[in-house]
């Protein structure tokens, strides 16, 4: 385990927890331009630089380039945008040279070729080089007029995915120093899990799982245009078969190593409590179709399932705690929200069987019976108004106008106590975070565990730099109230035992130091002479001072 | 939501080695990828006898759209299948079949009234082309039904031909479309629309053309 190292509360800055990017890379204008480049587009270790940003840009553009190298083999999209396709390729070639170039020329300065007799060559010959001269290669190759088979530049272009290993490569080390020594359940929750063994490669885990969520979900919308589906549907067959091998890979990783997680210890309790979890079985619902539709088609209609895949969007769901907290606000504010409910479904029913009663001899069409009027209640309750089905006779207009008045204030009761419900939820949320903080913050320091706990409970919490940075400074205001709490209220000392023994010592030693400084005897004639202090704090009086 | 896990969470030091569990977690996941690939290969399987159903219904759209023009030619070899020749005797206009009736496909040598579509269906799978027409889900020849019904699992890869009839303008639904029968007049243009069945035996459509 690595030691634990501490911030000084006086020097916790709220723009570091909450992680904003606006901090000013501590770079010299002065330094030569070589050394200058590196340091703003190259360096790792430099914070706020645009290393981080490069990464970003650079990654996803290799996985837009996977993404055109596939639907360049699907002819009814590649064929009338050939030209588009080649520009990107142009674009994303240019991209990759000067990338190339730039670490070609700042080589001397990387500090994994700056020891080495010629910098520049030790960098050529470096794996992650030939994968970058690999990935832009083939395109000059094309331009230069060396005649190559159509497949094989495909093949070259294929492998600029393998660019990718510039980013996880460094993550996957960081991650393994992390999790030494540990056993590989440990390593599977590290890597599945959010926590402080995960580092960086838990981050792209978690990306790629959106990614693929992402992609998926896409895939089903697409599935539903005719058009594109007719096109692609054995492409869009693959890629649901590959996604659900992902998702349920990741799901077998989720239950072997959920037992690491407090409260899940045991292997079959809690294994069968992390399948119950609303996540884990989003999870599940997002697999279950791919196996029910190919293993019983052939017995059962199964195609509504279908639909169920959709679910796979609410995996995006697991980091931002956004289910919880609507799950919490839902069963905590229950009791209004049904009684609402209630309302809502008599008034419903009232404005329905008003409506047949006044309309239906009108209209025996339209307004036929109450189960049938219905949907005009509700369409006329809601405020949606289709105007397919509307009052004809006088009465039933003017019972009409008032039921809409009474609709609108009913229909948007539960909407008022759910946004009631959730900001009083984040107001409690913050409270106990500053609860939380105050208690870590009191000791003066903060471990490193302790800041990536208020890290983790900030980013929950959407609080931002300046919220934070006011919360620091109100636990820093109270602590340093609490180091003089002479100053304080009564009622405060008494509500922390700790604080009030502490006052209570303060007083007796004040008691003391004026039995100390006064003269006694002047004292004594004093309260003998008049009625100032009673019997009992005489006697106390001298019991403190004999003592 | 997922339990955090916390900073304090126990690491047993380990000697690098697996332990049993870690060995059913392997075979879990060998059996996982077993499983993911062998329905990914069925489903796969089944897509590509709908991609080749798919074709078998380009090639019924391209010809019956081919012949569309030819068909009105005074010399056109099919004379069953010819435009304004001869006034329909047999045929009579069909209704839309009612919801949920299952008729019979048609049959093309029984429905051989001239110029009716049943007639004209005779010949036409005599072409050498659909005579070698294979549905990919049977390995038969591909039968051409009135609807794709996915309650009737055994329509998977065959082949539905509707008309489709404009109604008169005002009409709350544009056009009628209604299964092709045997006794339909084809001395006229019609508007068709072509389908082939899934493997649910759910319509796909191939495209809507004259013929």
């Amino acid at each position: 385990m690595e030691e634990k190292t501490y911030v000084s509360i006086h020097e916790l800055d709220a723009k570091s927890i909450v992680g904003a990017t606006d901090i000013e890379a501590d770079i010299s204008k002065d330094l030569p331009l070589r050394k200058w480049l590196y340091a703003w587009l190259l360096d790792p270790h430099i914070e706020g630089n645009y290393q981080q940003f490069i990464d970003k840009w650079i990654s996803i553009l290799i996985v837009v380039n996977l993404f055109a190298l596939l639907f360049e083999q699907v002819p009814a999209i590649f064929e009338p945008n050939a030209h588009l396709f080649h520009y990107f390729d142009v674009f994303s070639v240019v991209v990759f040279t000067l990338e190339y170039f730039l670490r070609f020329y700042v080589a001397p300065e990387d500090p994994d070729f700056a020891g080495k007799p010629n910098a520049r060559t030790s960098y050529l010959f470096s794996p992650f080089a030939i994968i970058d001269f690999l990935a832009i290669a083939p395109f000059y190759l094309k331009f230069l007029g060396i005649p190559l088979d159509l497949r094989f530049l495909r093949f070259l272009r294929l492998l600029r995915i393998l660019k990718l290993f510039r980013i996880i490569i460094p993550a996957y080390h960081d991650f393994a120093k992390a999790n030494q020594g540990r056993t590989l359940r440990q390593k599977v929750h590290a890597l599945v899990f959010p926590g402080t063994y995960g580092g960086r490669l838990q981050e792209l885990f978690d990306g790629f799982i959106a990614l693929c969520v992402l992609l998926s979900v896409f895939a089903v919308i697409m599935e539903s245009v005719h058009s594109v589906s007719y096109m692609l549907n054995i492409q869009f067959v693959i890629l649901d078969a590959v996604m659900v091998g992902i998702f349920t890979i990741e799901y077998v990783m989720r239950m072997y190593s959920c037992v690491e997680e407090p409260g899940f210890k045991s292997p079959i309790a809690g294994r069968f409590k992390q399948g119950t979890t609303v996540s884990t079985f989003i999870d599940f619902l997002a697999i279950l179709p791919f196996f029910l539709e190919g293993l019983l088609h052939h017995v059962l209609d199964l195609r509504f399932l279908r639909v169920f895949r959709l679910t796979r969007l609410l995996k995006l769901t697991r980091g931002n705690d956004a289910t919880t907290t609507l799950v919490k606000v839902l069963s905590r504010e229950w009791p209004i929200i049904s009684a609402s409910a209630f309302i809502m479904i008599l008034l419903v029913i009232m404005t329905a069987s008003l409506g047949f009663l006044f309309e239906h001899e009108a209209q025996p069409d339209k307004y036929e019976n109450i189960p049938t009027t219905i949907y005009w209640a509700v369409i006329t309750l809601a405020s949606i108004g289709y105007g397919d089905i509307y009052p004809v006779t006088p009465i039933g207009r003017a019972m009409t106008v008032v039921m809409a008045f009474a609709g609108i204030g009913i229909f948007a009761i539960p909407a008022a106590i759910l946004a009631s419900a959730f900001s009083d939820e984040l107001v409690k949320e913050r409270e106990v975070l500053k609860a939380d903080l105050y208690d870590i913050m009191k000791d003066g320091k903060i471990s490193t565990d302790e800041l990536d706990f208020i890290r983790a409970e900030a980013k929950r919490l959407h609080l931002s730099v300046e919220e934070v940075s006011a919360l620091v400074r109100q636990i820093q205001q109270e602590l340093e109230r609490e180091a003089n709490f002479a100053d304080m209220p009564i009622h405060q000392i008494a509500a922390k035992p700790e604080l009030a023994a502490e006052h209570y010592k303060t007083l007796l030693s004040n008691i003391r130091q004026l039995g100390m400084l006064m003269e006694p005897a002047e004292f004594d004639k004093l309260r003998q002479k008049g009625s100032r202090l009673s019997a009992e704090e005489v006697a106390l009086w001298q019991q403190i001072r004999a003592q | 939501m997922e339990t955090q896990s916390g900073p304090h969470a126990a690491a047993t030091p380990s000697d690098g080695g697996f332990s049993t569990s870690d060995f059913g977690f392997f075979a879990l996941m060998a059996l996982v990828v077993v499983a993911v690939t062998w329905v990914g290969v069925l489903s796969f399987e089944e897509g590509m006898h709908t991609e080749k159903s798919k074709r078998n219904g380009e090639a019924w759209v391209a010809w019956l759209t081919e012949n569309s023009a030819k068909r009105s030619d005074p010399d056109y070899p099919l004379r069953a299948c010819a435009a304004g020749l001869q006034a329909p005797t047999a045929a009579q206009p069909s209704e839309p079949a009612p919801e949920g009736a299952t008729e019979e496909a048609p049959k093309p040598a029984a429905a051989a009234a001239p110029n009716t579509w049943g007639a004209c269906l005779a010949e036409i799978v005599k072409v050498p082309a659909f005579a070698a027409m294979v549905n990919p889900f049977t390995g038969k020849t591909p039968e051409l039904v009135e609807k794709c019904d996915p309650a009737d699992h055994n329509l998977h890869g065959n082949i539905a031909i509707e008309k489709s009839i404009s109604n008169p303008p005002g009409s709350a639904v544009p056009v009628t479309i209604s299964a092709l029968v045997p006794g339909d007049a084809i001395d006229t243009k019609l508007q068709l629309k072509l389908s082939i069945c899934d493997k649910g035996a759910y319509p796909i459509k191939v495209s809507e053309f004259e013929f």
